[in-house]
């Protein structure tokens, strides 16, 4: 009762940055299941604040979320904090003998707030990495190897919650990068997949400022680091993955599934990927 | 127009000498169960939830309700 609560109002206070979309009838459909592997409890969660462009032709038209690093022992993870919060509510009702209306609308303000929209799993023994992410509503599975950054460490200083920082830049991804770290938290890790530098990374961003990471807080708290299991998960590699997420933004009719009535029409999003992978 | 469309099967049928008037050219769409998506200029529309799962209902509402208003 006490988490249905707090999702509760979660929900009200994020519902009106989303717009007021409602979704009203009489439906009962079966809930999403819900299963994950235990990976470890944090021992330090870094908060990074995730401002992103989402459309190149309104660069002025910036969106925000708030993004979190979990660190344990073997593992870390990097997930926006809305994906967490989705997937607790995802983890009440999967216990529900059926989905109506006011569960939906209970999950689509949370859904419309996840800005950084993978999850990632480092595992710190073997330096593998699983990306999770959905397609609409397919969700998709690919691995890589952790990549050794080639940092170049650049004059600079200033100081991020209180810790000074210094600066490196790194080309990935067909971007430059640029991050602040701090060798004040001797942890070689940072947001997305960035890491390999003499500290945590405070700071991180792209030189066309498309997107920008800033650490927010730090805390000790433990907390559960897990893997969603899910059966109709899509093992792909990288390159199907963004080729998919370009699809649905580009060509969205392949992904509708279901019938719609009314004046509609499928409108391109802008697609403007963290990483240029070639196609 | 729609009841000269719907006429003329009949029409064709008394000239094939049946009167089958429950044959009509048009098939229509039958969904038990809708779901309306109201947003924020009230430019609504429905989802049609027969054997969809609760994520592509809201997958569809989402992606569907972008840049309505």
């Amino acid at each position: 009762m006490k988490q249905i609560l707090k999702i509760l109002l979660f929900c009200f206070l994020t519902n009106k940055a989303i717009g007021q979309v409602k979704i009203s009838g009489n439906v009962n459909l079966p809930p999403e299941k819900y299963e994950t592997n235990f990976l470890g409890k944090t021992k330090q969660n870094i908060y990074y604040n995730y401002t992103y462009i989402p459309n190149l032709k309104e660069k002025k038209k910036t969106k925000s979320s708030l993004t979190v690093l979990q660190i344990s022992k073997r593992h870390v993870k990097f997930i926006d904090i809305y994906d967490l919060k989705q997937d607790s509510i995802i983890q009440v009702f999967s216990k529900r003998k059926s989905i109506g209306v006011k569960e939906m609308n209970l999950m689509f303000p949370i859904m419309g707030k996840i800005g950084f929209k993978k999850n990632i799993i480092k595992n710190l023994e073997n330096d593998s990495i699983i990306f999770q992410g959905r397609v609409h509503s397919d969700k998709y599975e690919y691995k890589e190897k952790a990549k050794k950054l080639k940092w170049k460490l650049i004059n600079g200083g200033k100081s991020i919650l209180n810790y000074k920082v210094k600066k490196a830049i790194v080309n990935y991804g067909g971007r430059k990068w640029v991050a602040w770290y701090t060798e004040k938290i001797p942890i070689n890790l940072g947001p997305y997949i960035f890491g390999g530098l003499p500290g945590l990374i405070l700071e991180l961003y792209d030189t066309k400022e498309n997107f920008h990471f800033l650490a927010v807080g730090i805390d000790n708290k433990q907390k559960d680091i897990y893997k969603r299991v899910e059966k109709n998960i899509i093992k792909t590699s990288k390159k199907a993955f963004f080729k998919a997420e370009r699809n649905y933004y580009e060509k969205p009719e392949l992904f509708i599934r279901g019938t719609v009535k009314g004046r509609v029409k499928l409108k391109k999003i802008p697609y403007n990927p963290i990483e240029f992978i070639n196609q | 127009m729609k009841s000269l469309f719907l006429g003329l099967p009949f029409l064709l049928a008394l000239f094939n000498g049946t009167t089958d008037v429950e044959k009509t050219a048009v098939e229509e769409f039958v969904c038990s169960n809708w779901v309306e998506v109201k947003v924020e200029c009230n430019n609504n529309f429905w989802l049609c939830t027969d054997g969809q799962s609760a994520r592509e209902v809201l997958e569809d509402a989402w992606r569907f309700s972008q840049g309505r208003c």
